[in-house]
């Protein structure tokens, strides 16, 4: 290939690109979207408190209950009976809301109740995207569709995230029509594909926490297949090491338990915590295993008053450096 | 205080970073989606992405790796929505115009081709051309930035050099 080409080529894009103007309100628009992040997070932690409490149950009952956490998706009420459940507010046509909280609400037959469900969201672990899982409040029906509808709707609205350094993998304004669960067949219609494989995944994981085990799930788009999926292996999947308890924008009590788990060399992780640019402890945990298993570990920390980041890490094998950090900002009361 | 990269909190590293770099960012989406709206709309979505990782990245060029990274992404993920679009539009699109004699016209239409054929190659290719002959990365970059290794870069540039090959004879 001659540099001719490659000149031309330079000069083609280069004219190209002096060509494209930008709209002088981006700053602001950008500062709009960021701001409101920000501004939500006093609210979720008052939110979050008892939202804490009740994901801090469900995981001490799932894990008594499961004896390889390698998954490390505790299923607030596994199902294993098979039941095609349709909501029934979705046989009418699909809402235009998307973001809006599922229309369940609307069925007198089965009970709607606020739940804890697991969320799966996506967040950057050493270059690679990973998926990060959070607890959220949400209205539900009181079935395994209902679970699963009001997950995903979860996961799908935008920027719903606690945690700031969470994102999700699905483009904006996707949204349920119809889930069906039929054993272990979970058929999620949405208004749109899964763009790539990382969004698939954060759909079925979202979906296995509701219905419990490792369910197939069709996702269909106005009742056409689009993709067939189950969960991928935990180690290429999920984040090397999870701060579960306490989330993001947690109020804790000044004695409380820090629940980490992941799959990191020797089954060594680090919490620090800091206070602003203060380091007040750190701590060395062991996890309960070590790769290719995904251990966990429970340490007691106690406190002062006041905000605080909690960080959680690994050393690096080969340098030392820090690695798979996943940080919650807490306030101990 | 001198405030450093590192010292910057996610609002003031946001404000430099639009500063720096906002518009060669939006030019680049623009190169590999062919849709200033859409360009701009994915930039600033990896502008609000970067404040909540900022924490993590506390670093100015690690930043614009990040917002770099993103936007390729991003705009991958947008051409494959607009795919199945597109498809419909081709059939419906009328042909190019003949090639006009008239001399004035030559360059814009010779541009036009070029960006036309680059706009035809698939994503990745365009994206190792993009960033090769648009933003002079280095090799280790691009791999870095498309999330593929060198020997990926490589074969991507050469194959899309190949195919541009012929609209590029005429053109030069």
């Amino acid at each position: 290939m001659s540099d001719r080409h490659e000149d031309v080529l330079r000069r083609v894009m280069e004219a190209e690109a002096a060509r494209v103007e930008v709209s002088p309100d981006a700053l602001a628009t950008i500062r709009a979207r960021t701001s409101r992040r920000s501004r939500w997070l006093p609210f979720g932690a008052i939110a979050f408190t008892a939202a804490t409490a009740t994901a801090a149950t469900l995981v001490v009952v799932a894990l008594a209950a499961r004896p390889a956490p390698d998954d490390a998706a505790p299923d607030p009420g596994a199902v294993t009976a098979p039941a095609t459940t349709r909501p029934p507010a979705t046989s009418a046509p699909p809402t235009s809301a998307p973001a809006a909280p599922p229309p369940s609400r609307s069925s007198p037959s089965s009970g709607t109740s606020t739940k804890s469900l697991a969320v799966y969201y996506v967040a950057d672990d050493g270059g690679k995207p990973r998926l990060y899982r959070e607890f959220h409040r949400l209205p539900a029906e009181d079935s395994p569709a209902g679970r699963v509808r009001a997950a995903v709707t979860g996961m799908l609205a935008q920027e719903s995230a606690d945690d700031p350094d969470y994102t999700s993998a699905w483009p904006s304004g996707t949204g349920v029509r119809e889930v069906t669960v039929d054993g272990s067949t979970v058929t999620v219609d949405l208004t749109a594909a899964p763009p790539d494989d990382l969004a698939g995944q954060q759909l079925v994981w979202t979906v296995a926490a509701a219905v419990g085990g490792d369910p197939q799930v069709r996702v269909t788009v106005g009742g056409r297949e689009v993709a067939n999926l189950r969960k991928k292996p935990a180690l290429d999947t999920l984040g090397a090491l999870w701060l579960i308890e306490p989330q993001q924008g947690a109020t804790v009590a000044k004695t409380f338990e820090v629940h980490a788990a992941g799959t990191v060399f020797e089954a060594s992780a680090v919490l620090t915590v800091r206070k602003g640019r203060t380091v007040v402890t750190e701590k060395t945990i062991t996890l309960s295993a070590g790769p290719p298993a995904r251990g966990e570990a429970r340490i007691t920390l106690t406190l002062a008053p006041g905000t605080y980041v909690l960080e959680l890490y690994a050393h690096s094998a080969e340098d030392g450096s820090v690695q798979h950090l996943d940080d919650h900002t807490v306030t101990v009361r | 205080m001198i405030p450093t990269a590192e010292g910057w909190a996610a609002d003031e590293a946001v404000t430099h970073l639009f500063t720096a770099h906002y518009r060669p960012l939006v030019r680049l989406a623009t190169l590999l989606l062919h849709d200033n709206g859409r360009a701009e709309e994915i930039v600033q979505d990896a502008y609000v992405a970067l404040h909540g990782h900022w924490r993590r990245l506390r670093d100015a060029d690690k930043a614009l790796a990040y917002l770099r990274a993103s936007v390729v992404n991003r705009s991958r993920s947008a051409l494959r929505h607009r795919k199945v679009v597109d498809r419909h539009l081709a059939l419906a699109r009328p042909a190019p115009d003949a090639p006009s004699a008239e001399a004035g016209a030559l360059d814009a239409l010779r541009h036009d081709s070029v960006v036309a054929a680059l706009r035809a190659l698939p994503a990745r290719q365009r994206e190792a051309l993009v960033l090769r002959y648009y933003l002079d990365m280095s090799e280790a970059d691009i791999a870095a930035t498309m999330g593929c290794s060198r020997g990926a870069v490589k074969s991507h540039t050469s194959r899309g050099m190949a195919a541009l090959r012929e609209t590029l004879e005429r053109s030069s």
